[in-house]
């Protein structure tokens, strides 16, 4: 693991690209929740949107950390590289989405149950008395047109790149034009008059929030287990492990797991990793219960069956 | 194209101005209870109601062609009243940090500002949450008073 394969040129290109859209994810991001932040008020379905807006600031952190990570050399505190970085970052990512999905179907559940009439105050526009309604539906239309064009420029490169958070970050961004519309649905429901109408649209954004989230936390959990790779989009084992695979001659066990975009592959020599009793016992003395597993072209007297 | 263009703009535009005639509306219909009754109940939290407050809501009670009616009571019993739609406005020296927030709406703040121990702060009126048409008009009312001289 001192030195890693360079990445294709293609990949490399597309990798750059990614790190340059998400900058630009970031600062639109930014001006997105500047202006939410303006025109929100005591609407429910605006803060949901504002909030989620402010959560899809983190996928974005994340990727640029990991990416700026993951080309490290290993060293002697991580000698096996910063590769599960991009398998935290994806984990972080999905728990994030998870809880906030959850918190929004609450607080919808909560405020439906006790009848909360949301109230929507004015503002001095030019001298004239503004409704703050028509200000949110404008932010709102506004936070919905950046993320779907960048999202949908990202979503192109995840695949190439095998990048789960990309991904996730992707599909997030692409589905704002969602929440936009339900933020939008909930103002005016409120503005004719139906109360209910913005803890509804709250909850239905929450419900989709929700569902990515989980699954996004199946695969990444997956991954951190050192599960078998697992499909970009799904806790489906990838094509990959079945084509690396058949490519090993002979009957050779294969083990194959993922750190964010790479691949691990082991071909055990033998299918023996238990270490011997005597190896244990002569490198940790009391703690050698804790080696259970070697692997690589080791002296055989380390392994059991061996001694 | 630009006939096509020009008439969805039109339509947009006649969509725009319907609904800015009907919303917001009131969820519990407050502002047309008072319209046809001719009625604006006010439970004053301060007795005598101080000369500021009760300006601004003749201006609007006027503004709405209602007379106001004013109710005297404990505290609670009259937020109970304005939870309910019973009584429509609370006023009287309300500072805009107050507690009650949690169970009303803030009316705009209007002048002069209220005087508490060591402090000063914005006058508002409190009404029925949600009801977001009824504070439209009240905003309206205070935002035109506010310029008299």
């Amino acid at each position: 693991m001192t030195h890693r394969p360079e990445l294709p040129p293609d990949v490399q290109q597309s990798l750059d690209r990614a790190k340059r859209l998400e900058w630009w994810t970031l600062g639109w991001l930014a001006s997105i929740v500047a202006v939410m932040a303006f025109a929100m008020g005591s609407s429910q379905a605006m803060q949901a949107a504002w909030i989620e807006d402010m959560l899809s600031l983190l996928p974005p952190i994340l990727f640029l950390v990991a990416a700026h990570f993951e080309g490290k050399p290993a060293s002697a505190a991580y000698p096996f590289g910063l590769d599960r970085l991009g398998s935290l970052c994806f984990l972080l990512a999905a728990a994030a989405l998870t809880i906030m999905g959850g918190y929004l179907i609450y607080d919808a559940i909560h405020l439906l149950a006790t009848q909360e009439h949301p109230t929507i105050g004015s503002v001095s526009i030019f001298g004239h008395e503004t409704w703050l309604g028509w200000l949110m539906i404008a932010a709102l239309a506004y936070s919905a047109i950046p993320p779907v064009i960048l999202g949908r420029k990202k979503r192109e490169l995840a695949p190439a790149l095998m990048d789960k958070v990309l991904y996730t970050d992707a599909e997030m961004n692409a589905a704002d034009w969602k929440t936009g519309l339900a933020g939008i649905i909930g103002v005016l429901g409120i503005g004719l008059g139906f109360w209910w109408a913005d803890a509804l649209a709250a909850g239905i954004i929450g419900a989709d929030i929700l569902r990515d989230g989980l699954r996004a936390l199946r695969i990444s959990v997956a991954e951190l287990l050192d599960g078998a790779p697992r499909k970009l989009n799904s806790p489906e084992i990838s094509q990959a492990v079945d084509d690396l695979r058949t490519t090993v001659p002979g009957d050779r066990p294969v083990r194959v797991r993922e750190t964010g975009r790479y691949l691990h592959v082991e071909i055990a020599e033998d299918t023996e990793v238990t270490p011997s009793d005597d190896f244990r016992q002569k490198a940790l003395g009391e703690q050698g219960w804790r080696v259970i597993n070697v692997t690589g072209p080791a002296p055989p007297e380390t392994r059991k069956g061996k001694d | 194209m630009t006939r096509l263009f020009r008439t969805w703009l039109r339509i947009i535009c006649a969509a725009g101005l319907l609904a800015g005639c009907y919303v917001p509306n009131d969820p519990e219909g407050t502002l047309q209870k008072i319209e046809t009754d001719g009625v604006l109940r006010i439970g004053m939290v301060a007795d005598p109601l101080p000369a500021a407050d009760r300006r601004a809501i003749d201006q609007f009670a006027e503004s709405v062609g209602a007379r106001a009616a004013y109710v005297t009571g404990p505290a609670h019993a009259l937020l109970a009243g304005l939870e309910d739609g019973q009584i429509h406005l609370l006023a009287g020296d309300i500072p805009e940090s107050t507690p009650w927030s949690k169970h009303a709406a803030l009316s705009n703040p209007f002048p002069p500002r209220v005087m508490l121990p060591g402090r000063s702060e914005k006058r508002v009126l409190l009404l029925r949450k949600g009801e977001n048409r009824f504070l439209l008009r009240l905003n309206r009312s205070l935002r035109q008073w506010e310029r008299l001289p």
